[in-house]
């Protein structure tokens, strides 16, 4: 009996100051949870560094960096992307000529003549570019630039739209394969013809910065290039969250990513456009219909390469619903979301798990 | 005995993840109600005349419905109204909004400050 009302002591003295820990862990963790959500995350959204800039590709460059960089190594970070940038800028430029550079405009000046000597990235891209011709039906084609040139005319005028007949006439000048890339030599085989880098420029121009900034010792990084996103590492450990832009209400999220080491780019056709008698004329043309298509608000592609994902984007645009739907499902490179005319969004059979 | 102890041990462990879980929601409330990336909505008479960033500071002097003035400040992620031309005062002695939703209207003035979301702040934007 003895015995047996002892033990009973000890095991309620054991259990009081067994609850007393209970009590006091728990407590300790709901307190640093708490303060944790409430503060933590805060302070982990801000970037370490950040560059910003309007001066290439018409639109706003963001790069948020998430390493911790030195305050002498800040300038240096800075010229190093404005350097990179206006060289990219300048090669893919359709407009001006360079000293010391062969860019677009110098090999679209010698369609017809002469194979011009170009550097790696650029032929690269046209090779590339090629090849995504081919795989998208012709839905991607960086050989229309004479029918691009006529409704950029038409859309800064803003008042008429190009006539069908005028349209067809300069798709006569669209047949890629008369681009020919020979190592770092490219040819436009055809006078009257020309490169236009609309719909993979500024992706390309992401990747490769991204790819820069590696090279550079920069490991966690989001670059925006107007609005093309490359997600480079991650941020302290966790996924960036990248909105996908309500095109209806611009400035606000439809849907909300988080990637990582991943790209995401937009087509849409709710930021560059003219209207006609009330009608929207965005500024993606396809090349088949030389019309822009009216089938979506815009086409979001998730891939690993920001060129890729950017070219698809346009790609998908010009597409059908099923046809783009297929062609999403088909390719395990790429996940597309299609935001349509009604506001309603549709995915790919793999997007979701990129949704936050 | 024995028996016993198991299941007060069992209640209090429930109790405590009940209070964390309290405690949790409690938090992320809060958090949902922070002020980052809100927008002051300003209106006369239905029409909204101004959208305002929460986070930057400024002070607006309003002419409102039939002939009426008010002030309204934005300072520190709260919005006042510190002056009206108004007889009643509702307004100005409104305490100040900083949250999703909150509202000071002055009636006779026909404005109302209402605060709101501009939608979840991400890292990065593709459009």
């Amino acid at each position: 009996m003895r015995e047996k009302h002892n033990n009973i002591h000890e095991n309620t003295g054991l259990y009081k100051s067994n609850k007393v820990l209970i009590i006091v862990s728990i407590s300790l963790i709901v307190v640093l949870t708490g303060l944790y959500i409430v503060f933590g995350r805060e302070s982990e959204e801000e970037s370490v560094w950040k560059y910003q800039s309007f001066d290439y590709f018409d639109t706003i460059t963001e790069v948020m960096v998430y390493d911790s960089v030195s305050t002498d190594d800040e300038a240096a970070l800075k010229s190093f992307i404005d350097e990179r940038l206006s060289y990219y800028h300048k090669l893919f430029d359709i407009y001006h000529t360079y000293e010391g550079l062969n860019n677009i405009k110098t090999i679209n000046d010698n369609a017809g003549a002469n194979p011009i000597e170009v550097p790696e990235e650029l032929s690269t891209l046209i090779d590339e570019a090629k090849l995504l011709h081919i795989e998208t039906e012709g839905k991607l084609n960086i050989a229309l630039g004479s029918v691009l040139n006529i409704w950029h005319l038409y859309r800064d005028e803003g008042i008429k739209v190009p006539s069908v007949g005028e349209l067809v006439k300069a798709a006569a000048y669209t047949d890629i394969s008369k681009i020919q890339v020979k190592g770092n030599f490219v040819l436009i085989n055809m006078k009257g013809m020309s490169i236009d880098l609309g719909g993979i420029g500024k992706g390309y121009a992401a990747e490769l910065l991204s790819q820069d900034l590696e090279e550079h010792g920069i490991k966690n990084a989001l670059i925006s290039l107007g609005g093309n996103i490359v997600a480079v590492g991650d941020k302290n450990g966790k996924k960036y969250t990248v909105g996908i832009e309500d095109p209806e209400n611009e400035g606000t999220s439809k849907v909300i990513l988080k990637i990582g080491n991943l790209s995401a780019v937009t087509s849409g056709d709710y930021q560059r456009f003219y209207e006609v008698d009330g009608k929207r004329y965005c500024h993606i043309i396809d090349p088949e219909s030389l019309y822009p298509q009216e089938y979506y608000r815009s086409v979001t592609v998730i891939a690993e390469s920001s060129l890729l994902a950017d070219a698809m984007a346009t790609a998908l645009f010009n597409m059908d619903p099923m046809t783009a739907y297929e062609y999403v499902n088909s390719d395990d490179r790429i996940e597309a979301m299609w935001i349509m005319k009604d506001g309603t969004v549709n995915y790919s059979e793999g997007f979701r798990k990129y949704i936050k | 005995m024995k028996d016993k102890k198991t299941a007060n041990d069992l209640l209090l462990i429930a109790g405590a993840i009940l209070i964390a879980l309290i405690a949790l929601i409690i938090c992320n409330q809060y958090k949902k109600r922070t002020t980052d990336n809100a927008y002051v909505v300003i209106e006369i008479n239905g029409e909204e005349i101004g959208r305002y960033s929460l986070n930057e500071n400024r002070e607006l002097e309003l002419e409102t419905y039939n002939g009426g003035s008010n002030i309204v400040v934005i300072k520190d992620n709260e919005v006042t109204v510190t002056e009206a031309s108004c007889p009643d005062k509702i307004c100005v002695n409104h305490k100040a909004i900083k949250y999703n939703g909150e509202t000071i209207i002055c009636l006779p003035n026909r404005m109302t400050v209402t605060i709101e979301s501009a939608g979840e702040k991400t890292d990065g934007k593709t459009y």
